[in-house]
This record gives C-alpha cells, sequence and structure tokens, in this order.
C-alpha cells in the first residue's frame, strides 16, 4: 500500500518555531506577525543584533513619494526584472553630480547598515550606494545582467539610502534597479518587499549559552528610559509612580541609583550574564554609572502590566525609545478552515513569564476563550482557561522555565451524565485533570488564534518564546496528551 | 506608515477618544488601552509639561483620522514644510531635543 499516512488525529495546525525559524506552518496555515517596530534578538552566535527588518518603505516602487529625485534624477518604465517581467524600473541620473534617488530610514547615526538591490544596465555603469547623508559611499559596477549588489556603511549625518552617480563631475546616467532592502546586520538577508510600512520581521532567538534556538520570541511593547544604552552612563531619569520599572545590563560594572530611590546595582558578571533589578520611584533619580554597564535597559512597563521582568535590550541614543508588542495569530478563513467548534485539541511548548497578563495561546470570541494564560492571582499561577476568565484550571506557578501543555476540549463527552462538554489538561507528560463547566459550551463561535497573546492583542502578550504549537481538530485521549506533553 | 505625536489637554480626554474610536476598552471601570494590532500601534507617554497627555501612535495601514481628531495631532510623519534652501516640499522633522516635546521615539 502506498500513498500518505491517515491523519486518525486530525492535525490541522503544526508549527515549529524553535526548529523550522520561520513562521511557515508544516501543516495548516501560516500565522500572520505584526511588530510595528524594530526589535533586538539574540543570534545563532550568542550575539545582540536586529530582527531581520526592512527599513525601507515601498521598496520596489521607486514612483513612491517617499523615494525623492534629487537633482535631475527620474524613474522611468517599468522592464523585466531580474525573476519575471515588469518588476525592475528604470532610474535616470541627471549630469549633475549630486543627481540621487534617496529615501530617508529610521536608522540610528553610528548604525552598521547594508543596503541591497538587483541592479543592471543596458550600457554598463558605475553608482554609488550610501547608508547615510554623510556615509562613505560605495562603488558598484552595474553590468548587462541582474545582480544583487551591496552597499555597506555606518550611519553619518541622516539615514537614508542613496543610490548615486558616483561621480565628483557627472554625466547623465541610466541603469535598471529592483528589491531595495535596508538593514543593520552584519550580513543580508533574504529580501522581503515592501509597500507602506517598513518590514520589523519576527524573532526566533538563540540561547547566548547553548546557542540553541528557543523559538518564536513574543513579548510586551516596552520603553527603554535610558540614553546611549550600548555602554551607560551616568544620567538623571524621570519616573513617574503609574509604572513599574526594571534596570537590566550586562557587564561587571556598579549603577548607583540617588534622588526619590536609593540603591546599589552590582553587575554579577559579562555578557550572557544579565544583572536584573526591578524597582518603583516616582520623580528623578540619578544613575551614577561607574565600570562596564552594557546595553543597558531601563524599561517603562505599560500600566496595565504588573510583570517586572526585563525584556529584550533596546538601543537607544539621545532619546527614550519605544518597542512595540509583537502581535501573532490566525482569523479569518485560515482560521476556520481548521478550527473545529465543537472538539479539538491545543498543544504547545513554550516558556512561562512572571507576567500577571501573560497569555501563551488562545482561541476566542468576543463571547469566549479557550487556551493557556496567567492567573493575575499572588502566586502567579499558568492556567487552562476556557469560556471566561472566571473558569479555569490551574497547572503550576509561573516559573520562566520552558513547559508542554496540552487541552483538549469537547462538547459531546459522556464522562458526566448532566454535562457534555468537558475540558481537560495534561503538563509535562502527565494528563492532570479535567473539569467541566455548569454553563453551556459557549465557544462555538471562536473566530481567532492569538499566538503569544490573547484577550485584545498586545495587551496580553505572553513574554514567552514558543518552540511548537499545534492544533488537532480533534479531542485527543489522554494517554495520547500526556505523551504530546512529555 | 504614518508616524503621529498626539498632545491630549489630560488624560481623560485621551481616554474618552481612545475608547471612541476603539483604541481602548473600559473594563469594569478601567481603561485598557490596545497597544497594537495588525493596525497600529500605540504608547502613552503620558504627561510632559503639566496636565497634557502624550500619546505616539503609529498607523501601519492608513487608518483615516477620527472626526475631531486633527485637533490632537501635535505632529504626525507626513506633514510637509517648503525648504527654503530650494524650494522644494520636504517632510517637517519631529520635533526633537525640545524640552517643551517628549522625547521618547519608536525603535
Amino acid at each position: 500500500m502506498s500513498g500518505s499516512a491517515v491523519n486518525l488525529d486530525k492535525l490541522a495546525l503544526s508549527l515549529h518555531f524553535a526548529e523550522d525559524r520561520t513562521l511557515k506552518a508544516r501543516k495548516g496555515p501560516t500565522p500572520l506577525f505584526t511588530r510595528a517596530s524594530a526589535a533586538t534578538l539574540i543570534d545563532v552566535s550568542g550575539n545582540i543584533v536586529y530582527a531581520p527588518e526592512n527599513l525601507v518603505s515601498y521598496s520596489n516602487d521607486f514612483t513612491n513619494a517617499l523615494w525623492v529625485k534629487v537633482s535631475g534624477s527620474s524613474v522611468g518604465a517599468l522592464v523585466d526584472g531580474p525573476f519575471s517581467s515588469t518588476q525592475g524600473r528604470i532610474v535616470n541620473l541627471g549630469t549633475s553630480s549630486l543627481s540621487r534617488i534617496v529615501q530617508s530610514t529610521s536608522a540610528n547615526v553610528g548604525d552598521y547598515v547594508i543596503v541591497s538591490a538587483w541592479v543592471r544596465a543596458d550600457v554598463p555603469t558605475t553608482i554609488g550606494i550610501k547608508v547615510g547623508t554623510s556615509s562613505t559611499v560605495t562603488s558598484i559596477s552595474v553590468t548587462t545582467t541582474w545582480t544583487r549588489v551591496f552597499g555597506t556603511g555606518v550611519v553619518s549625518g541622516s539615514a537614508q539610502v542613496q543610490f548615486t552617480s558616483n561621480e565628483t563631475t557627472a554625466s547623465g546616467k541610466t541603469f535598471q534597479l529592483y528589491g531595495v532592502q535596508y538593514e543593520r546586520a552584519s550580513s543580508s538577508t533574504d529580501y522581503v518587499e515592501t509597500t507602506t510600512t517598513p518590514y520589523y520581521g519576527a524573532r526566533f532567538d538563540f540561547d547566548p549559552v547553548t546557542h540553541a534556538c528557543r523559538g518564536l520570541l513574543i513579548e510586551q511593547q516596552s520603553t527603554n528610559l535610558l540614553h546611549n544604552s550600548a555602554s551607560l552612563s551616568t544620567q538623571i531619569v524621570t519616573l513617574s509612580e503609574s509604572f513599574n520599572y526594571v534596570l537590566s545590563f550586562y557587564g561587571t560594572g556598579t549603577v548607583i541609583m540617588s534622588g526619590v530611590t536609593a540603591a546599589e546595582v552590582v553587575g554579577s558578571g559579562a555578557y550572557p550574564t544579565r544583572t536584573v533589578f526591578p524597582f518603583g520611584a516616582n520623580g528623578s533619580v540619578t544613575l551614577t554609572v561607574t565600570g562596564s554597564v552594557l546595553y543597558a535597559n531601563l524599561e517603562q512597563l505599560p500600566s496595565q502590566s504588573a510583570d517586572a521582568s526585563a525584556t529584550s535590550y533596546i538601543p537607544t541614543l539621545n532619546s527614550s525609545v519605544t518597542r512595540s508588542a509583537d502581535v501573532c495569530s490566525i482569523s479569518g478563513s485560515d482560521f476556520s478552515g481548521m478550527w473545529n467548534q465543537n472538539e479539538g485539541t491545543l498543544d504547545i511548548a513554550c516558556s512561562t513569564s512572571l507576567n500577571a497578563n501573560a497569555s501563551y495561546v488562545q482561541a476566542s470570541s468576543s463571547s469566549g476563550r479557550i487556551g493557556f494564560n496567567a492567573s493575575q492571582e499572588t502566586p502567579l499561577k499558568v492556567t487552562a482557561v476556557f469560556i471566561d476568565e472566571y473558569t479555569w484550571i490551574d497547572l503550576l506557578a509561573a516559573d520562566e522555565a520552558n513547559h508542554k501543555f496540552v487541552l483538549s476540549y469537547t462538547g459531546k463527552s459522556t464522562k458526566y451524565v448532566n454535562n457534555p462538554f468537558v475540558v481537560s489538561v495534561a503538563l509535562d507528560g502527565v494528563w492532570s485533570c479535567d473539569n467541566y463547566s455548569n454553563v453551556a459550551l459557549n465557544i462555538t463561535d471562536a473566530d481567532n488564534l492569538q499566538i503569544g497573546s490573547g484577550a485584545v492583542f498586545g495587551t496580553r502578550p505572553g513574554n514567552t518564546r514558543i518552540s511548537t504549537l499545534s492544533y488537532f481538530s480533534k479531542s485527543l485521549s489522554e494517554d495520547k496528551m500526556a505523551r504530546l506533553s512529555s | 506608515m504614518t508616524d503621529y505625536l498626539l498632545k491630549f489637554p489630560s488624560r481623560e480626554v485621551a481616554e474618552q477618544f481612545a475608547i471612541s474610536n476603539g483604541f481602548a476598552n473600559e473594563v469594569k471601570g478601567k481603561v485598557h488601552s490596545v497597544l497594537a494590532s495588525d493596525s497600529h500601534a500605540l504608547h502613552e507617554i503620558g504627561s510632559h509639561n503639566g496636565t497634557d497627555y502624550w500619546v505616539l501612535f503609529r498607523d501601519l495601514v492608513g487608518i483615516p483620522i477620527p472626526e475631531h481628531g486633527e485637533q490632537f495631532i501635535f505632529w504626525s510623519s507626513n506633514m510637509t514644510v517648503v525648504d527654503e534652501a530650494d524650494g522644494l516640499e520636504v517632510f517637517l522633522p519631529r520635533p526633537a531635543l525640545n524640552p517643551d516635546v517628549p522625547n521618547t521615539f519608536w525603535s
């Protein structure tokens, strides 16, 4: 007998974030991911780097007004591109040596940037690529064959990608351009086309010691109040009682707080050892720095967050900087095409956090939810929640460790005489319990699956790393649940 | 994508504006901002000088400015000015290092 295996368990979604390092599902729909700003992660070599990004908008629409045509430059007709027809665009540089086509970006002065693009010309020529208005120029030979070329440099002046004539006394030049990417990285990554918005990619980060991939990182919004955070110096910050704060840094230096609060925070070691110090204050605090205090965050956590854990490093220069929340979900026809309202099994392997608002995965509607989140109790527990926030099963004390959770629900159980609705849970290899409610099953209108957050997007982020997530459109047996969670 | 720096006369006005336009929810008397979605992100900077309440807002998809919303826009990334040097219209940079304006930016 040949052919594919029978899908007896009705696996409908299979995401292997840690192993595959992509959002793309092995089975089922690929989640939609959004983060509205840049962010950092720990890469496979253990370095703190920016997440995948393309900081230009309209990366292949050079007619857009964001691409400014300076000193006689212009864009012409569409042409056959490197991968298919009418992808490339003719660019004409004028006779002025200042002639160029440019777009400003949000990179910071001092950032190392790689600009990549595909270029060709009917008549071979030379152009220049710059990453900032005062940055050095990379000279590019343009041939008659589409070639991905790279310009590198440190941002100086204003962050801006520039395609220039690269001559002091220029004559007009014509070349063809496709697919510009502007990224802060040591080497270029796969091109991601942008339109209205720059691309801020999902983060698959790594353990800084073992270099093992820890999965998809989903974090809450957070603001770093420190200036020049890469190597901290003495400064004054103003804090509000409305928020919780946490200071974090790498290195063996010391930060002495004085003013409305007093503390001495001694660094516990060089990277990757991170010193974390939560505190509250209301007013001006002077941070006096001695020694090596590197990659420092002083995070103002969202007012609705009770968490005092440090999140990923947020680089700053002369301002406070806010990193937006990671948002990951499956909705619309992608969701309805895989979800069984009457029975199913959710299976997630992730780290828990000390965030009282954390939600790790949940299917929800305006009337109910089912999944795993934090209990918002003291001591903080991770719970399986179903129907509403008042109906849950306690699982374990939140501990910032990795766990495997499996939840099965069905509305047609015969286990209990008076109620066919049963939710059962397995944790770390053990089927632990089941529960049933006296209220009617009311999650038959679930319309989305929120991954790493819940309730309202961005307001209950898990601060978690998800290594795998699966969904079966069938209520699995106790034995299978135990095996899945081991 | 359009960035906005919004200035409200008070936190209460900011919250009511957010609730009425779907960027916050009121649950059991407590207002919860929707900090991020597939179409926007917002950060409550809070008070800066006096009672003014400042908000960073990033529109990812071209959200129409709500009715009566213009009055709260202190700066947006699509504001333009004429460059005196060459007479060209250029985007107005966001105020920076101005003590009267919060110094918080998106990463």
